[in-house]
């Protein structure tokens, strides 16, 4: 039964990625190609962040005579990051399924049901872990420092690395669950306190090579410390560089047992869970005029609606705008990051506000919320279909609110840094003018790929806001294209063309092929949507 | 009201709806019977513009559905079996939805949302989020938001499903009214007994084609319904001794099936 349970929700996690619905036909060899592209591409990335990171930490860490940090550093990575990625999604499906009272209904045993759910999360916490471990692996052994014992521990430990992160996401998924069931604003608390741990994740990781040089400096002093304060991940280390079958097993023994602990304390619970209905208290109504609006008002006030419904939604959807939101606050000490920027602007011969202008698009191509919306209409797409507005103007209502979550934080940001610069107009121009048209073109792409990758079967929203072809190209696809942009002029045309007239050129690309595409849109896009 | 011409749909080979006809003069409440999967809710949902069609022409107060579907769209209500409603928004808030959808002024929409949530007694529930609510309740508020632009012309799948019997009653109720004012009601039901009382006209279809259409009284004959309906479906024994002749010659347009049995292009 648990295989079953487990196959049939990777099917629909699959599913999530490329078929419209269950009962529709196959995709096309066209649409799974750019499906296997979509994936490859975001491996790849994925991969070479990571290779970058732990090539540029290898030989240091060997050199100084603390090997065991150099693996320590990857647990930490991974245990974070799979920590982070499964917490909303373990909330979503192992707690929050819609599917949940249907399983239970059946003569199917709790803990099957659980299983079944955790094993998806484990795949996906196995494919991120193994990209990292890779990543990893790569300048460990051509360094020459692999062993034959630690190969066989770093393969044990990569393996057990998953069900320590998968422990902590599910405890944090069950305390969020709970602590949010209990309130009345959960969606805003659950917001807050998911952007403020991902925040504070992100600026620690950020500052981590500073304590991380500080480390090498000091040497076995810092490492003791370090046994003591973190002593799983210094097992994993130690194990693997130093081939210590005694620290690899304490690291099994820290991976096995708190799982498993986690796992009996849930199936023991988890009907009771499932069953417990909190509700919330009834809210009484009393009339009250409302104002009248236009449909093309109500149709966006309804995208915004369906967006802050759930933080599932927002966070994956729109982290870009978190961070540009959250970005003003470095500026509390002003001098340093201004320092820092400068710095880094003679280091590149290119202007900070440039530069600045640069990373907003990267943060504002990072919301890609048209990519889902059309996915999101779901059970609820006879409603659209059935009002009185052509397809145009549900169309456009996706698309103002799009750039309504996007463009509001971006102008934020680069009001806020635009003003700590005093810079000229130019870096002004820049920094209004390029991030917003990067995001309208974010905007109307990832609306067209949803036109053409829906999912209107899904069963919980992360399904389409993260999993879909839709979301992940949408994502990683303006990425690519800014980065291809962006490495253009850092590498080749930053001597001869000054980077306003660069930055701004490739603003006025954004803005035709926004415009292309939004012709289409409002032709063969709504023809389409009618036709869902 | 309504005039169906020849409409045919098909999903990949499989022909769910094939060359129907029919026509719903003002006035009428027509009833729309057949098996789980006969072709009713694609029927229906190609009434109201949400499934595009093969081939057929469909008209609503002498317009168009392919030629001019927001026209349709403003003269027609539609509420579908399942109910599935933006979770996310209150009963009240969904309701001003669809209001502005339409164009409906504050104190219109005030007025009809307090006699609509009056009948269906719902007021207490309006500002609950539609997630709390029941499939019943959930209903009742498709219904309400169905009524808000006050339409002409009613499509309801399975209305009853879900409901209590006083807000049965009360819909019954609305659906008349809508037709003594001039409208026309075309709805699905499972419930024969329902269809016999209320219906004026009563279609019937059997795997995508109609095998009966007309005036209730003829579609029945001398028995009821219910009868009838086994035994165009074929399924009921104690009927192979023959009935009387189901619908009438001449009601509505040129339908393949508008004759006794015998005549249905499904035998």
């Amino acid at each position: 039964m648990i295989r079953r349970l487990f196959a049939i929700n990777l099917k629909v996690l699959l599913s999530g990625v490329m078929k419209i619905n269950s009962g529709a036909k196959a995709p096309s060899t066209g649409k799974t190609a750019f499906a296997a592209i979509v994936g490859l591409v975001a491996a790849i990335s994925i991969f070479s962040m990571f290779y970058m990171m732990f090539d540029s930490m290898c030989e240091a860490y060997f050199s100084a005579g603390i090997g065991f940090m150099y693996f320590s550093m990857l647990a930490v990575t991974v245990f974070l990051l799979c920590v982070i990625s499964s917490v909303l999604a373990g909330a979503a499906i192992v707690f929050g399924a819609k599917d949940n009272d249907l399983l239970l209904s059946m003569p199917i045993k709790p803990y099957a049901i659980l299983i079944g759910r955790l094993l998806v999360l484990f795949t996906a916490e196995c494919a991120m872990t193994l990209l990292a471990a890779l990543a990893a692996f790569v300048p460990w052994a051509a360094g020459g420092h692999a062993t034959g014992m630690g190969i066989l521990l770093f393969i044990i430990g990569v393996a057990l690395l998953p069900l320590m992160a998968l422990s902590a996401a599910l405890l944090l998924a069950w305390l969020l669950t709970l602590v949010s069931s209990r309130l009345r604003h959960r969606n805003i608390i659950t917001l807050v306190l998911s952007a403020a741990f991902l925040i504070a994740y992100l600026y620690g990781y950020m500052n981590i090579q500073g304590y991380l040089g500080e480390l090498v400096a000091r040497g076995s002093e810092l490492a003791e410390a370090f046994r003591v304060a973190m002593p799983p991940f210094y097992a994993f280390g130690a194990g693997i560089a130093d081939g210590d079958i005694v620290d690899g097993l304490a690291f099994a023994a820290w991976a096995i047992v708190p799982f498993a602990a986690a796992l009996l304390l849930l199936a023991a619970n988890y009907h009771r869970i499932l069953a417990t209905e909190r509700g919330s208290a009834k809210i009484v109504y009393r009339e009250k005029r409302t104002a009248a609006r236009g449909a093309l008002p109500a149709l966006i006030g309804k995208e915004m609606g369906k967006f802050w419904s759930k933080p599932t939604i927002v966070l994956n959807a729109s982290i870009g705008s978190v961070f540009m939101l959250a970005s003003p606050l470095i500026l509390i000490r002003p001098a340093g990051i201004l320092a820092q920027m400068d710095a880094l602007a003679t280091m590149s011969g290119i202007a900070p506000a440039a530069i600045l202008a640069m990373a907003f698009a990267f943060l504002g191509v990072s919301n890609n919320v048209s990519a889902s919306l059309v996915s999101l209409e779901g059970p609820n797409l006879w409603i659209a279909k059935s009002i009185p507005v052509p397809a145009q103007a549900i169309l456009r209502a996706k698309l103002a609110a799009h750039m309504l979550l996007s463009s509001i934080p971006c102008l934020f940001a680069s009001l806020c840094f635009g003003a700590a610069l005093a810079g000229g107009p130019a870096d002004w121009l820049m920094l209004l003018i390029v991030p917003q048209t990067a995001i309208a073109l974010a905007g109307v792409l990832g609306l067209m790929l949803n036109l053409h990758f829906p999912k209107l079967d899904w069963t919980n929203e992360i399904q389409v806001v993260k999993q879909s072809v839709a979301a992940m190209f949408t994502l990683f696809g303006a990425w690519g294209f800014l980065f291809i942009l962006w490495a253009l002029y850092f590498f080749g045309y930053s001597a001869v063309i000054p980077a306003p007239a660069y930055l701004l050129s490739c603003s006025a690309l954004f803005a035709a092929a926004s415009v292309c595409a939004y012709a289409w849109l409002m032709r063969r896009g709504a023809q389409m949507f009618t036709e869902l | 009201m309504l005039k169906i011409e020849g409409l045919t749909k098909k999903y990949g080979g499989k022909c769910a709806v094939d060359n129907l006809s029919l026509e719903i003069a003002e006035g009428e409440i027509c009833g729309f019977i057949g098996h789980n999967g006969a072709g009713k809710t694609t029927t229906i949902k190609a009434v109201c513009g949400i499934l595009r069609f093969e081939s057929g022409e469909i008209y609503i107060g002498g317009k168009s559905v392919k030629k001019a579907p927001m026209e349709c769209k403003r003269m027609t209500a539609y509420v579908p079996d399942n109910p599935d409603i933006y979770d996310f928004l209150s009963g009240i808030k969904y309701l001003n939805f669809i209001a502005d959808v339409y164009g409906i002024g504050a104190s219109e929409r005030q007025q009809r949302i307090r006699q609509y949530a009056d009948m269906l007694e719902l007021t207490a529930d309006l500002a609950s989020p539609v997630s709390a609510y029941s499939h019943g309740m959930r209903q009742k508020l498709a219904l309400m938001a169905a009524l808000i632009h006050e339409p002409r012309f009613m499509v309801l799948d399975e209305p009853f499903v879900g409901l209590d019997p006083k807000a049965s009653r009360t819909v019954k109720d609305i659906m008349r009214r809508k037709c003594d004012d001039g409208g026309a009601v075309f709805f699905s039901t499972h419930v024969l007994e329902v269809a016999e009382k209320l219906c004026d006209k009563v279609a019937i279809i059997k795997s995508g084609r109609l095998v009966a259409y007309g005036d209730m009284d003829t579609v029945r004959g001398d028995s009821s319904l219910e009868t009838a309906f086994f035994e165009l479906e074929g399924e009921h024994p104690a009927l192979e001794g023959g009935h009387p002749g189901h619908g009438t010659e001449g009601h509505g347009p040129e339908a393949p099936v508008r004759g006794s049995k015998g005549e249905g292009n499904d035998d």
